[in-house]
């Protein structure tokens, strides 16, 4: 649970994406687009809408006239090439009129407990543009241009529960196709995916008429939505440690589930290696300029390299319970990210044996939050010895091991990371220093005796309280918290997004600075209309 | 004393309305800021949080409710003893409602022979954390200001009678456990979403301004894209 580790995570068939483009599948959903309206240069509006079995929902779309100079992708910006809500049902006139009022402004409008997420887009300028040209001539886009890019827009926010006004995710989770973690946002994002296809496609035919073509299925296949971020996402597994565990647990049990397994079926060899395939296929064209994503993809490809040979010589599929050799070597030989995608890989062709877990990855986290104040000093002091050993290996006394601290910036609301030492603001410091909490906490209870409550300790020393209601969420719960000091001068915010992107189902992970990041979502799933033709999602 | 839940979020974001329709994720958000805006400890800050989607949930003022409590005297923090809590003067009822859901189950709570909190500021604060007690004890609790009966909690029921109490700036607090039948106070459930007039959020966004650090050169540079997104 270091960050080093955690942000080597690869997506797994246990990554929210994948829940959902199963669920779809499965349940037979279908799809339609009853709204779309656009000029030749991209604005007008659209209405997509999913429909599962229980219910419809709608992503609306609303594509805009961006000056390049206003092309943000940052928090700050205030135009965008699209924007896009998801509607809980159908939408009417009326409904498209309020969100036509207020999506397009994004933070500076409000949407209504009728909406599930609300979300922007920019258009990579030269691929889109590249690829409308192409099209409106009649010919298909230069391969390695799609390649390059792997998608026509990318997001900026996608923002979900309760935010701005939409609805919350307690209201909703209740859903059966709602209830794993993001689904909404997971949805909305794989219709944009559609929408932006669909709009380039859509210009170039008004721009060369009879002679545009469409894109090619397989060329679009390997289009995704990108995504670009920032720190304002850094703070989630911090603050949600309770879904960090499940998120974690889950991935272990499956793999435990895998280790166990007394013999290696044809089926799930052959999986296995088909997925090893497409990993290495997806190293290939994953390309990445900053200089540790760049060391870690060496990693990668080398890791992968050394498992190809394993399997052509050592690995016996026959002998005693072959994948939990095949891990046990792996764990022994592989460096972090080889490691990190071969569990992966593992878990790809076991979906019989693990895709139950997906039940287990959301919570309620309110249920855990009031403190146990009738828990004795002793019980405290054990939870911190089971679970926050590694907090006292850090001297938070020392420069570089405080060098940082989290804070909200006042403009926009957003979490940021200031350097102590040289910025202002540390007196406004965030309490995600959970190692140095930990630490403060251990030592507190070095002086009360082992059978006073902690609700006496509380009274006396409140400074306390918050770490004590974290350690009593983490009792039995060994994967919620980041064994890494978040203070410390070497601390690469970007390692807390891939984690969780990871889990999202991101793929080519490009870092643009140590806190800022673009990635790829849904890049070679299906679309909606090759959905129930798909074999490879279950 | 009721507010807006009742009106509809197409009303509710029209620009030249009174008013906003906050989630309760917001509102929860919100006023973890504004306490901690307003000198809080992060601990009681959530806690804030907490209580304001309580209130804001079962159909209170929420808003100038915690505005008051923020921005009035801090009061005392009482000390939890058998039957009768020690104090000096009267209580934040933040705090004392913090310290009463985490000595609920201790001799010190309300169980046995019920406890007397003693006078509150802003006593409907203390709401939430009373339905917190309840929840943990599993008892269930009937809650008295200046001896009427505000409200009956249970582990898995909250029945008010206190709504009329909005503009009661202090009350001597007491809590019992409940060996009668429910009364005739009616069950209440909670709401998806609350309202809040726009001069009223806006005092809570200027208090909650105090927590944050005003944006640097060097933060702004820091916090996006080392390479042009007009690419």
């Amino acid at each position: 649970m270091t960050l080093t580790r955690l942000g080597q995570s690869h997506p797994t068939r246990l990554s929210f994406l994948r829940i959902l483009l199963r669920r779809m599948r499965t349940e037979g959903w279908t799809f339609d687009r009853p709204v779309f309206e656009f000029d030749a240069k991209g604005v007008g509006r659209a209405v997509y809408c999913a429909r599962a079995p229980e219910r419809t929902y709608s992503l609306v779309a609303f594509g805009h006239d961006l000056p390049p100079d206003m092309r943000s992708d940052r928090v700050i910006a205030t135009a965008w090439d699209a924007t896009f809500a998801l509607f809980d049902g159908v939408p009417d006139a009326a409904d498209l009129d309020r969100l036509a009022a207020n999506v397009p402004v994004q933070e500076a409008g409000r949407v209504t407990s009728s909406e599930l997420s609300l979300s922007r887009a920019n258009r990579s300028v030269r691929l889109f543009e590249h690829v409308v040209q192409a099209l409106s001539e009649g010919r298909q886009p230069n391969g390695k241009a799609l390649a390059d890019t792997g998608y026509l827009m990318r997001t900026t926010a996608v923002y979900g529960s309760g935010k701005f006004g939409a609805a919350a995710h307690g209201r909703i989770s209740g859903r059966p196709e709602m209830a794993a973690p993001f689904q909404a946002e997971m949805l909305t994002v794989w219709l944009i995916r559609t929408f932006t296809v669909d709009l380039a496609e859509h210009m170039a035919w008004l721009r060369g008429g009879d002679v545009a073509v469409r894109l090619d299925p397989t060329v679009r296949r390997g289009l995704g939505v990108g995504n670009s971020t920032g720190l304002g996402m850094a703070p989630f597994l911090v603050r949600h440690p309770i879904l960090l565990n499940n998120w974690m647990l889950a991935r272990e049990e499956a793999l435990a589930r895998v280790r166990s397994q007394p013999n290696a079926g044809k089926p799930e060899v052959a999986g296995f290696r088909a997925a090893l395939r497409d990993a290495r296929k997806n190293a290939d064209k994953w390309v990445s300029t900053h200089l540790i994503q760049t060391s870690r993809l060496s990693d990668l490809r080398c890791g992968l390299s050394q498992i190809e040979r394993y399997l052509s010589g050592t690995w016996d599929p026959n002998g005693a319970t072959p994948w939990d050799a095949l891990w046990t070597w792996g764990s022994a030989h592989l460096p972090c990210e080889g490691q990190e995608v071969l569990l992966s890989i593992l878990l790809e062709p076991h979906g019989d044996l693990i895709d139950d877990l997906a039940d287990c990855l959301s919570a309620d986290e309110a249920a855990d939050f009031g403190i146990k104040g009738a828990m004795t000093v002793a019980d405290v002091r054990a939870i911190l010895t089971e679970q926050y050993g590694w907090a006292r290996d850090f001297n938070y006394a020392k420069q570089d091991q405080c060098a940082r601290f989290w804070y909200v910036s006042e403009d926009k609301l957003e979490p940021r990371l200031g350097e102590r030492f040289d910025e202002p603001g540390g007196d406004q410091e965030l309490p995600l220093d959970i190692g140095r909490r930990a630490a403060s906490l251990w030592s507190a209870l070095q002086e009360r005796p082992p059978e006073e409550t902690i609700a006496r300790v509380l009274l006396e020393q409140p400074i306390h309280r918050p770490m004590v209601r974290r350690a009593q969420m983490m009792q039995a719960r060994p994967f919620g918290e980041i064994r890494t000091n978040l203070l410390s001068a070497e601390i690469l915010p970007i390692d807390m997004l891939r984690c969780k992107l990871a889990f999202f189902g991101a793929t080519r992970f490009d870092p643009r600075s140590d806190r800022w990041v673009r990635i790829s979502l849904f890049q070679n799933s299906p679309f909606p209309d090759e959905l129930s033709q798909e074999r490879d999602l279950c | 004393m009721l507010m807006s839940s009742q009106m509809s979020d197409a009303q509710l974001i029209d620009p030249v309305a009174d008013h906003l329709a906050l989630s309760m994720p917001e509102i929860g958000a919100l006023a973890t800021r504004t306490a901690r805006g307003a000198g809080f400890s992060w601990g009681m800050a959530e806690e804030a949080g907490y209580a304001a989607i309580w209130l804001a949930q079962y159909g209170f003022n929420w808003a100038d409710i915690m505005l008051n409590r923020l921005n009035g005297a801090r009061g005392a923090h009482p000390v939890p003893a058998k039957r009768k809590w020690l104090t000096e003067g009267a209580s934040c009822a933040l705090h004392a409602g913090v310290t009463l859901a985490e000595f609920a189950g201790l001799p010190e709570g309300p169980l046995g022979d019920g406890v007397t909190i003693g006078t509150l500021l802003d006593p409907l604060c203390f709401l939430p954390f009373a339905a917190r007690a309840a929840q943990i004890t599993g008892a269930s609790l009937d809650m008295f200001g200046d001896g009427i009966l505000w409200a009956e909690f249970g582990s898995c029921h909250v029945r008010l009678a206190a709504r009329s109490a909005n503009n009661v700036d202090a009350a001597t607090i007491r809590l019992v456990v409940s060996h009668d039948a429910p009364t005739q106070i009616t069950a209440c459930s909670p709401a998806a979403t609350a309202g809040v007039t726009k001069a009223t959020y806006a005092r809570l966004e200027a208090l909650a301004l105090h927590m944050t650090v005003p944006s640097t050169e060097q933060s702004k540079a820091g916090a996006g894209s080392v390479f042009s997104d007009n690419d």
